[in-house]
């Protein structure tokens, strides 16, 4: 108690700087409210529009956990562990930084990375991406300057599905010799990746 | 919902909105469909409409937590605007207004708490000055 009184008190001083900053988060609260209550079109609100239709993590932003989400995510910030970002285009930006396994439908780097990326649709590095650690995509695309070191595997995903429906029915033995030429590609990737 | 007399205080210069001005630091955005796990800390404005679960350590600035957001975490902030669920401690710099769509769940401390009623605090322990309740019709 005695604790919360002093640092009352301490914050006491900036009280008059603060009220500024307080007006205008006030304000915030207001423009936010807006289109919620009067169901006016968010559109007259260009920044809530772009805050909503995209998340972004921003440069100050230290992330460590699990991340998961279905929407579109630019991240400028630092990410550890894991993000799992499925059917939506993931955005690694210049000042980005993850130590993760992405999983997204798309993936643009023109940051850091460190881990696999698993781009169902396309990996692009930009020119500024710096990725250590193994891609995994249908179509890539890579800037003239991107440092990258690791593998590239593509349309593992296809294989590994082919392998996976042939090997739960024993009797398609016909297709048992191409899904053997596809189940090989895996099997080396993991021996890379691992 | 009318009102309040306190944001009708607040004149709206679209040229002075902080999220136009400030826009060089756009505010990091946890979208509806997030969920984060994890420790969070940052230096920048934070709006939340996702879920959250772990803690999240902010400097002065402001955090938004949206009414359809669900927050279990331990938060440390500037200021905060509170309209969805949280359960854990939050403990707010200046201010922290709580709207009557908020669910809090734990130990709330901040210079100065504005507090909607209809808000559901239930189990909350308020700590600091309220600065005002104010009435939703």
């Amino acid at each position: 108690m005695t604790e919360f009184t002093r640092s009352l008190q301490r914050r006491r001083d900036p009280e008059g700087r603060n009220t500024n900053q307080e007006k205008l988060m006030f304000k915030k609260t207001q423009s936010e409210e807006k289109p919620a209550v009067s169901n006016h079109p968010a559109a007259a609100d260009p920044v809530m529009v772009r805050t909503r239709s995209v998340s972004v993590i921003g440069p100050t932003l230290v992330f460590k956990g699990e991340l998961s989400a279905d929407e579109d995510l630019v991240i400028q910030g630092t990410i550890e562990g894991t993000i799992a970002h499925h059917k939506k285009n993931l955005t690694v930006g210049k000042e980005g930084r993850v130590k993760a396994d992405i999983n997204a439908a798309s993936v643009v780097i023109e940051g850091h990375v460190d881990g696999d990326i698993h781009g169902d649709d396309f990996v692009e590095l930009a020119k500024s991406a710096v990725v250590t650690g193994n891609i995994f995509c249908g179509r890539i695309k890579m800037a003239d300057g991107a440092r990258f070191n690791g593998s590239i595997e593509m349309g593992s995903q296809q294989s590994s599905q082919a392998r996976l429906s042939v090997a739960e029915d024993p009797l398609r033995e016909v297709s048992l010799d191409s899904a053997r030429e596809s189940s090989r590609d895996p099997a080396r990737t993991h021996k890379l990746g691992a | 919902m009318g009102h309040s007399p306190y944001l009708d205080d607040i004149d709206l210069d679209e040229t002075d909105d902080p999220w136009q001005r400030g826009s060089a630091r756009t505010p990091s955005c946890i979208g509806s469909t997030m969920v984060l796990k994890g420790d969070l800390s940052l230096e920048e404005d934070l709006i939340i409409e996702g879920r959250f679960e772990g803690s999240i350590v902010q400097g002065n600035q402001r955090l938004s937590i949206g009414e359809h957001a669900r927050v279990r975490a331990t938060i440390q902030t500037g200021s905060a605007i509170i309209a969805g669920t949280v359960e854990g401690n939050i403990r707010g710099g200046s201010t922290v207004i709580v709207k009557k769509s908020a669910r809090l769940n734990g130990a709330l401390t901040a210079e100065r708490l504005c507090l909607e009623s209809g808000a559901n605090l239930e189990d909350v322990i308020l700590s600091g000055n309220i600065a005002r309740i104010d009435a939703s019709d």
